[in-house]
């Protein structure tokens, strides 16, 4: 006999497992802090390359058109300007990254919460099931008025 | 209208019971669409056939977005190294700068910007911010920017490849030049950033009305937002003189707000979770379940006629 309400709570279980399960696992292997500080560090990497690819169009476009001698550059202030770019866009991105992963983290949190709620609903299914079938089994035989039990 | 809503209805049950082969058909069909686009305007000839962009078409809607945003801006570059290396590796730097600060953090958002390039082809640009608007919320501002941009520095390619460097020590100074064409390219072409600023408008107030607390807002916020970009329009084409056909932009317009109120209508197709096939086992058996939502719709209120005999 299908246990149809085992099959139901089973097929969702499966489908969160199929779309989420290993994303969510790996999610919810770290802290949520730990989580997104280690996804700002891709962000800020990320940042850092986009970065140093507009200082090398900002340094084509003085070199090249404006024609500055590179000589002459004053290497000090440039160094400063490029450092405060490059931490702005860090900073920039590392608070975007984390308002980002920090609300993939919260659903991928809410979403095991629900996996779990529907364990837990399958477990006392299961338990329920099991206490229905050995009442079929085994009280029936006790309240069976042909018994005889004197000998207790 | 119960012929509507019944026809609706009918649609949505077929989509939701042949989903799991419709829905990797249209994505396959969509990125078809993007490869044959970049073989039409591409310059290498051995990745020119319709079989390449059958294969990146098949590969793209397998992997995730990302991955697919990557192999579109090799594939770019790879075209444009054919005619000239000094675009490429500019259009390289360009897309890469896209993908860093964008792309990889907004994969699924980033679509708009292929949609927008993709809506410009089929002549009907007016429908992105409206479906961005509705669906998306102001963040989809800069994918249509993005999308935007490109589309119209797609006719400047031609010309910058002509851009030619006689020797490799000319390279640096060539790549110079590329790049300020570029930059003067995108700043002084009055349409593009006129349909930005219009467009981002248009998103922002679609995206407003469409959350008001009034009837049908989400229909009145397309009208609205449909209107916005032709009086925006009208404007730009008389103030600074944007290269827009009066006309076809109209048409334009009216075929983008007919097919969002089509969109509309259906979206909540879109909302719910998709038909499932799924393998589990227990001590007893094995399950191969398929798993088909039902989907409850509003129905139109029945309207009762009360017929009293004198």
């Amino acid at each position: 006999m299908i246990d149809k309400e085992k099959i139901k709570l089973m097929s969702k279980l499966a489908i969160y497992e199929k779309n989420y399960g290993s994303i969510d696992e790996k999610m919810n292997g770290y802290y949520k802090s730990d989580y997104v500080y280690f996804q700002n560090w891709w962000a800020r990497i990320s940042a850092v390359i986009a970065g140093f690819f507009i200082v090398g169009l900002f340094f084509l476009q003085k070199i090249f058109i404006e024609k500055i001698d590179i000589f002459d550059l004053n290497y000090k202030e440039y160094g400063i300007r490029i450092a405060a770019f490059i931490l702005i866009l860090m900073a920039v991105y590392s608070f975007i990254s984390s308002y980002v992963n920090g609300k993939k983290y919260d659903e991928s949190q809410e979403r095991i919460k629900q996996y779990m709620e529907m364990l837990k609903q399958l477990d006392e299914h299961k338990s329920l099931k099991q206490e229905e079938v050995y009442k079929e089994n085994y009280e029936s035989d006790l309240s069976n008025p042909g018994d005889d039990n004197s000998f207790l | 209208m119960n012929q509507i809503y019944q026809i609706r209805e009918t649609i949505i049950a077929f989509y939701k019971s042949k989903e799991r082969i419709i829905f990797p058909v249209l994505k396959f069909l969509a990125w078809f669409i993007i490869f044959q686009f970049i073989n039409i305007i591409g310059y290498a000839q051995p990745l020119k056939g319709i079989h390449i962009a059958l294969l990146f078409s098949i590969i793209c809607t397998i992997i995730s977005t990302q991955w697919a945003f990557l192999l579109i801006i090799f594939l770019v570059t790879t075209h444009i190294l054919f005619a000239s290396v000094e675009t490429a590796i500019l259009f390289f730097v360009f897309l890469m700068i896209i993908y860093l600060l964008y792309i990889r953090l907004f994969p699924k958002h980033s679509l708009l910007i292929i949609a927008m390039v993709l809506a410009y082809f089929f002549k009907l640009p007016y429908i992105v911010p409206l479906f961005g608007g509705l669906f998306l919320g102001p963040a989809s501002i800069i994918p249509v920017a993005i999308g935007t941009i490109i589309w119209y520095f797609i006719p400047n390619i031609q010309t910058i490849v002509g851009m030619k460097a006689e020797e490799i020590m000319d390279m640096p100074n060539n790549l110079a030049r590329i790049y300020m064409t570029v930059i003067q390219g995108i700043a002084k072409n009055h349409t593009a950033i006129t349909s930005i600023i219009i467009f981002s408008v248009v998103i922002l107030v679609v995206y407003i009305i469409s959350r008001l607390a009034i009837d049908y807002s989400w229909y009145i916020a397309i009208g609205i937002g449909a209107g916005i970009s032709f009086i925006g329009f009208l404007l730009g084409i008389l103030i600074v003189d944007a290269e827009i056909n009066i006309f076809g932009m109209f048409f334009s317009i009216l075929i983008s707000m007919l097919l969002m109120f089509v969109i509309q209508f259906f979206h909540r197709v879109v909302d719910y979770s998709r038909a499932e096939s799924v393998q589990f086992e227990d001590d007893e058996n094995y399950y191969y379940v398929k798993v088909i939502p039902k989907i409850i719709l509003e129905k139109p209120k029945r309207e009762i006629k009360r017929i009293i005999e004198d």
